[in-house]
């Protein structure tokens, strides 16, 4: 009965060593000119379910690319010179690299263990093989890997979670950011409508900028600012009083400086934001009423040190205003709107900036189109 | 995909963005007009998809791709600017719905409702996750058309095109309603084409499409005048040159010999049906087809021991460019309908457009 127990504790033993294999994967590398079957034969019966794999290391990158191992086991016992050179080459291969590479020596050979553990092997087993240390130190190894490869894995799954988490705050922030556009489009528009009726103005005025900043090559986290802050070029006006902002006539010295003070007003409205896009909100609040050549308001700033944000603006803001409608006036044609931004080159507008909207001027004159088309009445049967 | 096919089917676009702008007011054929018989695109379509079922797929990917590319030139001609939808799924919904809205109707539905191809309509927006419901009614793709499946591939696909070109996305589309499957009016479902639920969708959708037709009934009810749309029966040979052309566009050589094939059994079929319509037996049979189809008129049949030449002239088939890929079908259909009528085999031999005549010549196997 005892030994009936033993028997099945011994088998029991050898099917859990066989399932905990079943999960593991063991190469044994056996140069082609150094063959051994008993010692092949040996390894078959210790360490089952390994794959053995004999050939020229030539074969070896392949073969491990193939079978994706845990462990790999380099035999022969040899007292070759090129066993480290063949330890390096398999160290050399990217994917196994970090895999534990086990050694077969004698116990003598201590030498040849030191050059091979500089060589990068990990572990050796002695020769003659032993069946329960090999199985131990295999195990241990394995255990050492597991943890290893679960850290790994804990690792991929973080940095997964991680990314995915950025994306969705990423998301999140854009969503806002889009979110604001609109209602940066809606205000604006309010402190519009208090001037004329151009609700329209501020969102063509945006296309144009970001036409010719990109024309310009300016980054794209520019271009994207310059989307969002140039609609609010002229929210000071909300803060200029109706006698003035809507007098029909023109207005005298002292309405004039009155007027000329939206700009402060909108550049206080945006100040102090932490957020890039009011910065240079802010900005072209304050400047886009600046002259190329020193003659504008409010602080005569000359040449680049109006914010470049201010003087693209500056060519949009006068261009919209001269090709649209106004209750006291007829949209300028196209041509003529661009021969006044010509004669304003190196005096009212930055020079590049006249040249890369004079380089999309064929773009510009179709979108011109498409806001008369889109701002009709009309249903689509008699809007051609 | 360099064969020349697609040049073709940019130039058909623009001349229905240049019919839309009333630049263009001539007619493309002098004495038959621009409009043809609804029941001609329909059996070229459905023939072929009865044929090769596999085809749905490919008709998918070329008209999503053709509107895609084609929306683009449109919108860029039409001036609107590059950053008019910018990062558009992150617009608040009523905002994304209105403007989208507007564009859809003012330019496509417009287009549409000039070939008189549908009353497209963009009915509900959601942006988590981003879908758009589109509503067609009158679907030239499969008015009068019974059977067992939702079969409007090519406008599914060009709802798809249409909408990632205006967002700069790549979009897919699937059908929820179709006309054909019973329902009142096509309506399509639109989302991102990385999106797994629509992926699994269209999957499911471009699968089904084992399709039968009883083309007779429609033949009949088609010849009979019965009338199947709000819109009427005829629509542009625009819209059917580009539906047609997208079903040859992968394998032009390949598509026209099985095209050929197939419009000669679908004119062997259908030649004892318009004898008894027609109540004659005659050759002449022919004329009145294509006439009654406003599809082409038939100048002249010169038939002689050896071989038989056809003289046609206000081609739908050919109105934009010849080719033989455009025409494959017809000749195919041609060739069927005169071995009835001549109790003799026949097999095409060439065809040659001579100004607005197109002469097809056929010999007569002995």
């Amino acid at each position: 009965m005892n030994t009936h127990r033993v028997n099945n504790t011994a088998l029991e033993n050898k099917l859990k060593f066989l399932e905990y294999m079943e999960e593991k994967k063991i190469v044994i590398l056996i140069p082609r000119d150094q063959p051994d079957d008993s010692l092949h034969s040996f390894l078959s019966n210790v360490i089952p379910l390994a794959t053995i794999i004999t050939g020229d290391f030539s074969e070896t990158e392949l073969k491990i690319n193939q079978c994706n191992p845990d462990i790999i086991v380099l035999n022969p016992i040899s007292r070759d010179e090129t066993l480290s050179e063949s330890i390096k080459q398999i160290k050399a291969i990217s994917s196994a690299k970090d895999i534990p590479l086990v050694v077969f020596t004698r116990p003598e050979d201590k030498e040849l263990r030191l050059k091979a553990l500089e060589s990068g092997a990990d572990e050796f087993l002695m020769y003659p093989p032993d069946k329960a240390e090999i199985q131990a130190r295999l195990r241990s190894l394995l255990t050492f890997v597991g943890h290893k490869k679960g850290r790994g894995i804990w690792n991929e799954n973080l940095e997964l979670e991680v990314d995915k988490r950025t994306e969705t705050l990423k998301q999140a922030l854009e969503k806002i950011k889009v979110a604001s556009l609109d209602t940066i489009f809606r205000l604006s528009r309010a402190a519009e409508y208090k001037d004329t009726d151009t609700g329209a103005h501020i969102e063509r005025m945006s296309h144009y900028s970001t036409a010719i900043a990109r024309q310009m090559n300016l980054q794209e986290e520019f271009i994207e600012n310059i989307l969002y802050a140039a609609p609010m070029h002229d929210i000071g006006k909300i803060g200029i009083p109706d006698r003035v902002l809507q007098k029909p006539g023109k207005l005298d010295p002292e309405e004039w400086e009155i007027m000329k003070k939206h700009t402060l007003i909108g550049a206080e409205i945006l100040k102090d934001s932490k957020v890039e896009f009011m910065k240079l909100a802010e900005e072209i609040a304050l400047a886009h009423h600046e002259k190329w050549d020193g003659t504008g308001y409010p602080r005569k700033l000359k040449g680049k040190e109006i914010p470049l944000g201010a003087r693209i603006v500056a060519l949009a803001d006068v261009f919209d205003a001269l090709t649209s409608e106004r209750p006291y006036k007829q949209p300028m044609e196209l041509e003529k709107s661009c021969s006044i931004i010509i004669e304003g080159r190196g005096t009212h507008f930055d020079p590049d900036v006249v040249d890369a909207f004079l380089a999309i001027k064929e773009e510009i004159a179709a979108s011109l189109n498409w806001w008369k088309f889109m701002a009709s009445d009309s249903d689509g049967e008699n809007l051609f | 995909m360099e064969n020349g096919l697609e040049q073709l089917i940019t130039h058909i676009w623009m001349s229905a963005l240049e019919k839309m702008m009333k630049k263009d007011t001539s007619s493309l054929r002098p004495s038959l007009g621009d409009l043809i018989d609804l029941y001609v695109p329909q059996v070229r379509n459905i023939s072929i998809l009865e044929a090769k079922p596999t085809l749905a797929k490919i008709i998918y990917e070329n008209a999503y791709n053709s509107s895609f590319q084609n929306t683009f030139n449109i919108m860029k001609k039409l001036g609107m600017p590059a950053d008019y939808f910018w990062k558009y799924e992150y617009w608040p919904r009523e905002r994304a719905f209105e403007t989208l809205r507007k564009v859809i109707n003012r330019v496509f539905s417009t287009m549409m409702n000039r070939h008189k191809e549908g009353e497209l309509d963009l009915v509900s927006i959601e942006m988590e996750p981003i879908r758009f419901t589109i509503n067609f009614k009158d679907c030239a793709e499969c008015a009068d058309i019974k059977t067992n499946a939702k079969i409007c591939f090519y406008h599914t696909a060009t709802f798809a095109g249409i909408l990632g070109s205006l967002l700069n996305r790549d979009m897919a589309a699937y059908e929820t309603s179709c006309h054909a499957h019973e329902e009142e009016i096509c309506t399509f479902i639109i989302g991102k084409r990385d999106d797994p639920e629509i992926q699994k969708e269209v999957e499911s959708y471009l699968n089904n499409t084992k399709i039968e037709v009883n083309l007779d009934n429609r033949l009949i009810r088609c010849l009979q005048g019965e009338q199947n749309r709000t819109m009427g029966n005829l629509v542009d040979i625009r819209y059917f040159n580009l539906i047609y052309l997208t079903s040859v566009l992968t394998d032009p050589a390949i598509s026209c010999q099985q095209n050929l094939n197939t419009g000669t059994e679908y004119g062997k079929k259908i030649a004892p049906l318009l004898c008894s319509f027609y109540k004659e037996n005659t050759i002449d049979v022919l004329k009145k087809y294509y006439n009654h189809l406003h599809h082409l008129e038939v100048n002249s049949i010169e038939n002689t021991d050896k071989e038989i030449n056809v003289r046609i002239q206000d081609c739908a088939d050919t109105s934009f460019s010849y080719r033989q890929e455009t025409a494959c079908f017809l000749i195919g259909e041609l060739q069927g309908l005169l071995s009835y009528f001549t109790s003799k085999v026949i097999r095409y031999n060439k065809s040659i457009l001579d100004g607005n005549n197109l002469l097809i010549n056929y010999s007569l196997d002995t």
